[in-house]
């Protein structure tokens, strides 16, 4: 199992939060997790590096998410 | 010089049912006052915006000419389904040869100067020559005519007061194109004013300098009355007010649209750049500003809903926005400082400047408009001034004291005007954050590379909205397909550039672009599909090329300042690294 830490860069009436995920998760996997539907499109800052959906996530990790608007 | 055009009147009468089909071209030759009406030949039917604009530079203007010369012509274009009420199709495109660039340029903007051309069915307004006594004249463009008026009295006039005059003498309801003293003055950071809803002339062209080429012919203003008109011809109404409504729904109903661009403006996004390091700071120096929170667009949101007044968080810029990521900031009194307030000019007057205070930037961002000066030019020239220790980084005082300098004209105020380039070369700066001559927008390239291949390579020069790949799947900071994301950026963007659509509603109504070319469809009665989209925006890029690379362009050209390949954005510790030869490849469709 790891934990990691989510912030919401935008919508702050979420709350940041701490995610028990299991070894290997990847950010999609986090997503998943969090309730949030697959037709919604987050950017992911990993540490401060952007990542994609695939990027596995390891203990510890600082995850901010930006929602975009898909497509275009 | 008083000269109405009766043949443009026949034109406009020959429209059936009173509704107006984007047939008309509308030119005027400033250099002996001559107005003149012309239908658009069969090969223009489907061009309009950029691509229109980039057909008739190629066509009709010498790429080595002058930029404020007479052969230079201000192009003034609607989109193809411009005048209509859906959501974000009202976009206004301006082009010319830019002075700033030297190259091609189109700036668009968002405001009711599409909406009414395209009501008196004009696909474009072509300014030529230039008065040849330096006098100042407003062209009026209504249902009967088009006509020129002597407006020497408006030299030196300040937009917003330009655009009361207009409004009074013209009627409340008409749109207008204005510039500043800036324009008057050829200040190459001179951009072009159009009215909103309001009939406020505040939503900028801002970008190229098509100020200063508006007003090396004269023309302070072109005012459009579209009173006595039916709006546009549709040829299959059933179908496109269902499209209308689809294209509505998907909007209203996308929570992201809301959460984001509705409640937080494009002000949103500064949160996002400060954690990828892309925040530009301190003459880009780095990417992470120690003040963003205090700019940030939860800050704007809490200021305009605390202090409330003239205050307004989401705001339409054009008839029928559903996204409204427009506002009205209001001072510490209520009353309004500036319209909008956007994350563009937050970036560069505000972090890129060391500035933490958006009461300074509002105050900034007003300037720039009353004079008429596009706000990215100005922040990165006052970043540059910055650098060279004219002001200290973060005095938002001293940059409020620049400002006057250009207001009043003064010799520092001149250079400064002239955009970053010429400050960085009279100031005695290396680090001067440009291409092609314009500086670059609210995005370091290192920390978003895919932005820095749009930055070098397209004939716009640094630019944004030319190819943004903020949204492309790639891992920011690293050089591996950035080059294929600016590539696809540069189309998708394009496509709107051409047809007058607002680059947000591609992802309101999430990519589907089909309901856009559904709608042209529907509205000229020829068969749109998605492809015929991208192939057009594909020509329109490579027209541009051509034209630039006929005024003198080269690979050189191509390339970001060299600062950015040797200095680390220690924000993410990275220089820009996407290979040029990569880069070469970037039109290779």
């Amino acid at each position: 199992m790891i934990e990691v830490c989510v912030e919401y860069l935008l919508e702050k009436e979420k709350q940041d939060q701490m995610v028990v995920l299991n070894n290997g998760d990847d950010i999609a996997a986090l997503l998943v997790k969090l309730g949030i539907p697959a037709d919604r499109e987050y950017l992911a800052i990993v540490n401060g590096t952007s990542r994609l959906a695939d990027y596995v996530l390891a203990d510890g990790d600082n995850v901010k998410l930006f929602p975009m608007m898909s497509g275009g | 010089m008083d000269t109405r055009n009766h043949i443009f009147k026949k034109l406009i009468k020959k429209n059936q049912g009173g509704r107006s089909t984007l047939t008309k071209i509308i030119r005027v030759d400033l250099s002996n006052g001559q107005v003149t009406a012309e239908n658009s030949p069969p090969e223009l039917e489907m061009l309009s915006g950029r691509a229109l604009i980039s057909k008739i530079l190629i066509d009709e203007v010498v790429p080595t000419c002058d930029p404020l010369g007479l052969g230079n012509k201000l192009i003034i274009a609607p989109g193809i389904l411009g005048g209509t009420t859906v959501s974000c199709v009202n976009r206004i495109s301006i082009g010319g040869k830019s002075p700033l660039t030297g190259g091609i340029k189109e700036s668009n903007a968002g405001g009711i100067t599409a909406f009414k051309l395209a009501r008196l069915g004009i696909k474009a307004v072509v300014l030529e020559g230039a008065v040849p006594d330096k006098s100042l004249k407003v062209l009026y463009i209504d249902k009967d005519g088009a006509r020129l008026v002597p407006a020497d009295h408006l030299k030196d006039i300040g937009v917003y007061a330009t655009g009361e005059y207009l409004r009074e003498r013209f009627g409340q309801k008409v749109g207008m194109v204005v510039i500043g003293p800036a324009g008057e003055r050829l200040y190459r950071a001179a951009g072009v004013a159009n009215a909103d809803v309001e009939g406020i002339p505040s939503r900028y062209s801002g970008r190229g300098g098509l100020g200063a080429v508006m007003g090396s012919k004269g023309v302070k203003a072109v005012v459009i009355d579209d009173s006595g008109t039916g709006g546009p011809a549709v040829q299959d109404m059933e179908q496109f007010k269902k499209i209308r409504s689809e294209i509505s729904q998907t909007i209203l109903g996308n929570e992201a649209v809301a959460n984001s661009y509705t409640k937080f403006g494009t002000a949103g996004l500064v949160n996002l750049t400060n954690s990828l390091g892309a925040l530009p700071t301190r003459n880009f120096s780095t990417g992470n500003f120690e003040g963003h929170e205090k700019i940030n667009g939860q800050s704007l949101y809490d200021l305009i809903t605390i202090r409330k007044g003239e205050g307004n968080t989401s705001h339409a810029c054009m008839p029928g926005c559903l996204i409204r990521c427009s506002n009205v900031f209001p001072g510490e009194d209520g009353k309004a400082i500036v319209s909008p307030l956007e994350y563009e000019t937050i970036g560069l007057l505000g972090s890129n400047c060391g500035i933490d205070s958006l009461d300074v930037i509002g105050k900034l961002n007003y300037l720039c408009n009353d004079i008429g000066l596009d706000t990215i030019e100005m922040g990165g020239a006052i970043g540059v001034a910055m650098e060279a220790g004219v002001v200290k980084f973060g005095d938002g005082q001293g940059a409020l004291r620049l400002m006057e300098e250009v207001a009043k004209g003064t010799y520092l105020g001149r250079v400064l005007g002239s955009g970053a380039a010429v400050t960085g070369i009279v100031l005695g700066v290396r680090r001067v954050p440009v291409c092609k001559g314009q500086t670059l927008a609210a995005y370091d390239p290192r920390a978003i590379k895919g932005l820095g291949v749009t930055y070098a390579t397209s004939p716009m020069g640094a630019d944004h909205t030319a190819g943004q790949t903020l949204r492309s799947p790639v891992e920011h900071t690293k050089p591996d397909g950035q080059v294929e994301a600016s590539r696809n950026a540069q189309v998708v963007n394009a496509i709107h550039d051409c047809i007058g659509t607002c680059f947000f509603v591609g992802g309101a109504i999430k990519g589907n672009l089909s309901l856009l070319s559904d709608l042209i469809t529907c509205m000229t009665g020829k068969a749109c599909t998605v492809d015929d989209l991208k192939q057009m925006a594909i020509e329109t890029i490579l027209r541009e090329k051509r034209f630039n690379e006929a005024a003198g362009f080269t690979r050189v050209d191509d390339r970001l300042p060299e600062f950015f390949y040797n200095e680390q954005n220690p924000a993410v510790n990275t220089v820009f690294d996407v290979p040029e030869e990569e880069m070469a490849k970037v039109f290779n469709f």
